[in-house]
């Protein structure tokens, strides 16, 4: 059968491929899903200053937000005055990641690594 | 009967709804009592100081607990993004958020609509030099008016200065603009090379320099990702400045208090800001073309390599509720390729890097010819994500 013909022309394909994710695990929300959840509700309660009779942080964080939220802040239109100094030294640090990724890079290619196709 | 359901189509909308939501018509919310959507950070990039913004803007509720010190932790924020991030992962990123949905479309314009938009910016440059030249000088805390070291330079007088500043910023934006036309060949960013860069971004000046950088013009620890952020300029700056040209008594079309054309209820302190625009503002500026001209090369740079939020949410991406998979037992990786054609973030599904690289735009769930991009969802979002229009991968899908 065609069909059948071509799906065995595929699998080796798909198995000599080993960055293939999973599938095996596609099912509903597992255990991390509700772990990872639980701690963000326990988080946004903590937040809101629900937790404080349990010793949990002190006061909501909500009216800080809307403090900041109906308060124009320079940074984020780009006003006021420009620092070389401190923008200079992010743009450094930035080259200096570019660097040693580059180095990184050119030392896993050397050595066979995953990127060095 | 072929269905004629078309995701792009359903995606496109929603990418509308959210750009409106996030940085549109909406911002009249904002001035209703109780200004109740304030209280929440966006989940998608928007600016605090996006005059059109509904909510509070993620980046910046996070950096700003960072820089009150003190050790408080923005608990509400990170529990807030992360319960979203947990529920649907990068979507928000593939679906609502408004600067992603701006980087699609400059990467889809053609030369015409470029053009459109070089006229467009043009207009907004010497209107702004005309009202109020750039550069000029600022009040300072004390209400004294501060020349700028640049306008030192130059003499006095509106016409002259209108045009000194028209031909700086001809000089600036011409050389940027022309980098719209020239012939550079579209390009894909590495998942590992994007992986590097994000990791900075994300650790340096959204982390590290928040916690413990001092800004000495202001005295305080400054959200130093707002210092560079293209969407700030985009979301924030430009209308901020365009509103500020805006005769007052047009505000309360707005939602404006006529007092405070910015923000509501009168809580600005200055009712102009268009002379506090220097060079770090014509630097944004600059930073925010130079993006646009590399988000019609590339897909998605911002999403991919820069923005803090996107990183936050990449790590739910393996366990979130609804997410991308790839069934290794048909996929044809290579030999194949369509969801890399496909793919806004221009990743390859199959790569194991891509996972948290995906938001979940689900085109290749919808097109992939072989239905080996399957979607992952719970039943109660089956109304959703229908069997119907996407391929649902099974419990029982296993590898060979």
């Amino acid at each position: 059968m065609p069909d059948q013909a071509s799906q065995e022309k595929k699998e080796p394909i798909a198995r000599k491929n080993s960055t293939v994710s999973s599938a095996r695990n596609e099912r509903s929300p597992g255990f991390l899903f509700w772990l990872v959840a639980l701690v963000c509700i326990f988080l946004m309660l903590i937040g809101t200053g629900a937790l404080e009779q349990f010793g949990f942080s002190a006061e909501s964080q909500l009216p800080e937000i809307y403090g900041t939220a109906m308060t124009l802040c320079l940074s984020c239109i780009g006003l006021g005055e420009i620092n070389f100094k401190i923008l200079g030294s992010i743009a450094g640090i930035l080259v200096i990641t570019l660097v040693v990724y580059k180095v990184i890079a050119v030392a896993t290619r050397k050595t066979g690594g995953q990127h060095g196709k | 009967m072929a269905s004629k359901f078309r995701n792009t189509n359903v995606k496109n909308t929603v990418q509308i709804i959210g750009f409106l939501l996030g940085s549109g018509i909406f911002y009249f919310m904002a001035t209703l009592p109780p200004v109740f959507l304030k209280r929440f950070p966006m989940p998608w990039m928007v600016c605090w100081s996006d005059p059109l913004a509904a909510g509070a803007c993620p980046s910046g509720t996070i950096q700003h607990f960072f820089t009150l010190g003190s050790g408080v932790i923005p608990f509400f924020a990170i529990g807030f993004l992360g319960l979203i991030a947990v529920f649907f992962g990068r979507m928000t990123c593939g679906w609502l958020c408004p600067f992603g949905y701006l980087q699609d479309i400059f990467f889809r314009m053609k030369v015409l609509a470029k053009w459109i938009i070089v006229a467009l910016v043009a207009l907004i440059i010497v209107y702004l030099c005309w009202t109020s030249p750039m550069f000029a000088g600022y009040v300072n805390d004390k209400g004294k008016y501060v020349s700028s070291p640049l306008m030192k330079l130059f003499g006095k007088g509106r016409f002259a200065e209108f045009y000194r500043w028209l031909a700086l910023y001809i000089v600036i934006f011409g050389a940027l603009f022309a980098l719209f036309f020239l012939k550079f060949k579209r390009f894909t960013i590495g998942n590992h090379f994007a992986n590097w860069l994000r990791v900075f971004f994300f650790l340096v000046p959204f982390i590290i320099f928040p916690f413990f950088v001092t800004d000495p013009a202001l005295s305080i620890r400054g959200p130093w990702f707002c210092k560079i952020c293209p969407s700030g300029t985009t979301f924030a700056a430009i209308p901020q400045f365009l509103f500020a040209a805006l005769p007052k008594s047009v505000f309360p079309l707005f939602g404006l208090d006529t007092s405070s054309p910015f923000i509501p209820y009168g809580l600005a302190s200055y009712s102009d800001i268009r002379p506090m625009g220097q060079v770090m503002f014509g630097l944004k500026i600059s930073m925010l073309v130079l993006f646009i001209w590399v988000s019609t090369l590339s897909k998605r740079v911002f999403c991919k390599v820069m923005c803090p939020i996107g990183f936050f949410y990449s790590g739910f991406n393996y366990f979130s509720a609804v997410r991308v998979v790839v069934d290794k037992k048909t996929c044809r990786s290579e030999k194949c390729n369509v969801c890399w054609k496909v793919c806004p973030m221009d990743i390859k599904l199959y790569d194991k890097e891509s996972t948290s690289h995906c938001i979940g735009c689900l085109e290749c769930v919808s097109r992939c010819p072989f239905k080996a991009a399957k979607l992952v969802r719970p039943s109660f979002l089956e109304w959703v994500f229908s069997r119907r229009h996407y391929t649902i991968a099974q419990k029982t899908t296993s590898e060979a």
